[in-house]
């Protein structure tokens, strides 16, 4: 092991036969100085599945030829065990004959071991780089061949070498991306002489049998919409995934959009990815940046560097606003997230009927109907999936596939057509309160929740429903409906998914995660809900006769979910939407928010079973899962940079046995304040004083540094969930100390997990401003279209000239010149020939015009 | 809930034509009031009152485009031609903003900057 310039050589073989044979020449090589070795075995495995050393070469005779140390180093390097009773060196030569026939019992290289099948068989050779070429040209017949330089010297120089070639026949997959095969052939000036080696083509396979996933994320639902949990909303699709699997009526959400997805996709906490808040709007701490660090590579980069082809579809929400166009950085696209293709839009929300949609790294625009029908996104998300995975079907019989389907429904905008939302026509009469009622008998009836659940009370700013006008019970109950015909619909679609799927005969081999709901059911809409979301963005309420009246205008209430509206829910829709639990959407501190339906299967692995698995699970839990079921190991190295672990805990342990003790022990949540630390059954949580929808800057000064809040001082509240499923029974006056110890918990984990410090998102609020954009002037060239709303330029509030340079020639010309989403809210300026009539000195007219939608005198909030 | 519609008096002229919509806010606060002034290659054509701004913003999703109103069309007038491609040619769009006194600008950044997050809390 002295020489410089030895290489490591090998050659795996399909049969031992040819494995043999080619072995025989390359030792009358050998014996003829053509090559010079210091080492060389055959390893096979025999029709019983053990791996032997069958011949060593030993018949050679070893001095002068030096084989004995390489023989010795080969054999003991693949098979430890044996190798303690060697002493390695100038003795090794002298025992290593002992070896011949004998059964290797463990620590052979795992690459090879794994590859070679009863019958087949593999040589293994130390030779001088000057002999490659003889040397490969010996061994013809491999059909698959890796070769490695020694250049250390030693005994760890032909371990590493024997590590880098081997790992062509298991990669070692904790190192992204896998390095790509090496050439294991030998090149010489002709064809007649070199060696091809065909090995080194394939780019990264997935482990063996890996399955194809699919996870399925709606958007803005809670706990006890879906029929299949016991709510009012007919989801057949998310019940055949129950069917086909398992439940999971523990599963917890961070409790908004963003932060969810991150957590889900990356298998970290979500302030450990920078996603305390949304992606659009960064705070100027690390656990509030928008952006994940590159520290954490997300599931669908780990699938596809280990093999598998990636496609994610739907809405996205993990791109700072400003990032949102063609100028980049994409680095915060789905496409640096992993997917190999994307589709869907990237923003927060969108109108289903007229989404800005964007495809890889592109924006397309806005997509029109097709044969005269409107436009619709929900349906068009399942299209686009299914024709992804024909094409790749098409292209590669075997490659396993990973899907993002992650639906706009059901948040706000729901959009659905009236067919759909007069399903339910009648059927939310009876209101919030009697829906709470009949959907925990329900629940209890299924066995989602134990049969002594009880409601968790109405928070007090939600009326009863028995205290509404008429006027009120008219407008909510629609609202109910459309959000239920928009939810149906979205479970519809998914079913379409599946259908296509099983077409494909796939449908056994694809693991399914259904989460119904990224966080609990969004009471943004307040009290009131509107037919058009942007009145209480801008801090407009309207109440339920003047929408009434407002809504005449865009076809009546009748019209609600149609094109012309862009409807959201009253927040007590929300809230029960939420049954069995309190508060929603944003509210980390308690279930409403937090914990969401969720159903898994996978046929050819995954017993059907009804019983409940009633562990803790949260969306962190899902990467480590995927990540086991598929036999991928989470890598250390990504791009070279190292990786922070996942936080997550694979739930695999739960998937054949219901009763299998929780391993999910501890998790904090925190969102805007709001928070709660689950341990062992016990969740202790304290909700920042204010409504969820209500971030006036006046709620938002109580909790501005030097206003003398502190967190300490929130009320905190105590719950054993084991025996309080619903969040009901407040223990906190009981168990002082039980709150005390869960409340330092609390602190160290949000420490641990960069969450603080606490209220870092919200710095605007208390003066903490992001740096202040200083340009003026903007121009826009004629042929720009689906500029993204989160870089139009700052007109709110101040003095500002549109202007448009125009050729109109003669005979004149009519059209928009620039014109700002849309008519629930925007403004455009444009020409038109409507006044001709008024100008009869000329018979085409040009009229520019200016628009614009405003709201009240004073500023929204 | 409400449309403000600013129409000229006459006609734009052919040709190179650069045309003008001008809005001078009464006080630079979000949501103000202001005058409208329209005008064609330097000539005023017509003005009118903006009783309210909009305070803070038009849509969570929606996008801005030039020569055509792509997806849901602004004014509901010319929904049957949308997206209403512009028949002439436009070079190109500007917007220029005014800035205003120091400390105004200072108030509207910190607006836009606290309201970004309220409504992004939504997402």
């Amino acid at each position: 092991m002295s020489k410089e310039n030895e290489i490591v050589i090998i050659a795996a073989y399909p049969a031992a036969e040819a494995a043999k044979k080619n072995f025989e020449v390359l030792v009358q090589l050998v014996k003829d100085k053509k090559v010079k070795t210091d080492g060389m075995i055959l390893v096979e495995r025999d029709l019983d599945g053990n791996l032997c050393v069958s011949e060593t070469g030993d018949h050679l005779g070893r001095k002068g030829m030096g084989w004995g140390g390489g023989v010795g180093l080969l054999i003991g390097l693949f098979a430890p065990p044996l190798l303690a009773s060697v002493v390695v060196g100038a003795a090794a030569g002298a025992v290593v004959g002992k070896f011949a026939k004998k059964k290797i019992e463990s620590g052979i290289e795992a690459g090879l071991a794994d590859k070679l099948k009863p019958g087949q068989a593999a040589i293994l050779a130390i030779v001088e780089e000057d002999d490659q070429l003889v040397a490969q040209q010996a061994m013809a017949d491999s059909q698959a061949k890796s070769v490695a330089v020694i250049d250390k010297k030693g005994k760890d120089g032909l371990k590493d070498a024997l590590a880098e070639a081997g790992g062509k026949f298991k990669p070692d997959r904790t190192v992204l991306p896998i390095p790509d095969r090496k050439f294991g052939g030998a090149i010489a000036r002709t064809m007649d002489e070199a060696v091809p080696d065909w090995s080194f083509i394939p780019s990264p396979q997935p482990p063996g049998s890996a399955p194809n996933v699919l996870i399925v994320l709606i958007d803005d639902a809670g706990y006890g919409g879906p029929e299949t949990f016991g709510g009012g909303i007919r989801t057949p699709t998310l019940t055949r995934v129950q069917q086909m699997g398992l439940t999971y009526n523990a599963f917890h959400v961070t409790a908004v959009c963003s932060p969810t997805r991150a957590a889900l996709l990356t298998g970290r906490n979500h302030h450990r990815v920078g996603m305390g808040g949304i992606a659009e709007f960064p705070g100027p701490f690390p656990g509030y940046t928008g952006t994940r660090p590159p520290s954490s590579t997300p599931l669908p980069r780990i699938l596809k560097e280990n093999g598998y082809i990636t496609g994610g579809f739907g809405k996205w929400h993990m791109t700072p606003g400003r990032e949102m166009g063609p100028a980049g950085p994409f680095e915060h696209w789905p496409q640096a997230w992993g997917f190999d293709h994307w589709w869907g839009f990237l923003t927060g929300a969108a109108g289903q009927y007229d989404p800005v949609i964007t495809q890889d790294n592109s924006v397309l625009g806005v997509p029109e109907g097709k044969d005269g029908k409107l436009y619709y996104f929900p349906d068009d998300i399942t299209d686009k999936t299914v024709e992804w995975l024909h094409a790749v079907r098409a292209h590669n019989p075997h490659k396993p596939w990973f899907v993002y389907y992650s639906t706009g429904a059901t948040h706000a905008p729901h959009h659905v057509a009236k067919q759909w939302a007069d399903k339910y026509k009648g059927q939310f009469d009876d209101g919030w309160d009697a829906y709470r009622e009949k959907t925990l008998e329900r629940q209890k009836k299924l066995g989602i929740v134990p049969p002594d659940t009880q409601l968790a009370p109405r928070p007090d700013p939600y009326p009863a429903w028995d205290t509404l006008s008429d006027a009120e019970k008219k407008l909510y109950t629609r609202q109910m409906e459309v959000f239920a015909g928009f939810s149906e619909n979205a479970d519809w679609n998914v079913g379409r998914l599946l259908d296509a799927i099983q077409e494909m005969g796939e449908l056994d081999n694809t693991i399914i995660v259904y989460i119904w709901g990224d966080n609990g059911a969004s009471m943004e809409g307040t009290l009131t809900g509107s037919f058009n979301e942007t009145t209480f963005f801008n801090g407009l309420v309207l109440n339920a006769e003047q929408q009434m009246a407002l809504i005449e205008k865009f076809g009546g209430i009748e019209e609600l979910g149609g094109f012309h509206t862009a409807p959201h829910f009253a927040a007590a829709w929300a809230h029960a939407n939420n049954t069995p639990f309190q508060w929603g959407k944003q509210m980390a501190s308690h279930l409403g928010g937090t914990r969401d339906p969720m159903v898994m299967a996978w046929p050819n692995r995954i017993k059907p079973d009804a019983q409940m698995r009633q562990q803790f699970t949260h969306c962190i839990d899902v990467a480590p899962t995927i990540l086991e079921l598929a036999g991928v190991p989470e890598p250390k190295t990504v791009n070279g940079i190292e990786q922070e672990p996942m936080d997550g805990t694979s739930f695999v342990y739960t998937l054949g046995d219901h009763k299998a003790a929780e391993q999910h022990t501890v998790q904090y949540f925190e969102m805007y304040g709001s928070r709660a630390i689950y341990q062992d059954g016990w969740w202790a949580c304290a909700r920042l004083d204010k409504l969820p929808w209500d971030f006036s800057p006046a709620t938002l000064a109580r909790f501005k540094p030097g206003s003398g809040y502190n967190p300490e001082n929130d009320p905190w509240e105590l719950y054993y969930l084991p025996d309080d499923f619903s969040q009901a029974r407040n223990l906190a006056a009981e168990k002082p100390e039980k709150l005390a110890e869960l409340k330092e918990l609390f602190w160290k984990e949000a420490e641990r997990n960069r969450a603080l410090p606490l209220l870092g998102g919200l710095a605007a609020f208390f003066g903490i401003l992001p740096p202040m954009e200083t340009v003026t002037r903007y121009s826009f060239a004629g042929d720009v279209q689906n500029v993204s709303t989160t870089v139009i330029p700052r007109i709110y509030g101040r003095s500002y000239a549109i202007e448009a340079n125009l050729e109109v020639p003669e005979g004149g010309a009519e059209g928009v010149l620039c014109a700002f989403a849309d008519f629930i809210g925007g403004f455009s300026l444009w020409v038109n020939e409507e006044a001709t009539s008024s100008t009869p000195t000329s018979s085409s007219a040009w009229i520019p015009t200016n628009k614009s939608r405003p709201s009240r005198s004073q500023p929204a909030r | 809930m409400d449309t403000y519609k600013q129409v000229s008096t006459e006609p734009i002229p052919t040709g190179q034509v650069n045309v003008k919509m001008l809005f001078e806010i009464d006080e630079p606060k979000p949501g103000a009031g202001g005058n409208v002034t329209l005008w064609a290659n330097g000539k005023q054509i017509g003005e009118g009152r903006m009783q309210h701004s909009i305070a803070m913003l038009f849509t969570t999703y929606a996008g801005m485009d030039m020569g055509r109103d792509n997806g849901g069309v602004v004014d509901l007038d010319y929904e049957d031609k949308a997206p209403y491609a512009f028949t002439g040619k436009l070079k190109n769009v500007v917007f220029d903003l005014k800035p205003a006194a120091i400390e105004a600008e200072q108030a509207l950044h910190e607006h836009a900057a606290i309201h970004a997050v309220a409504a992004g809390a939504a997402g």
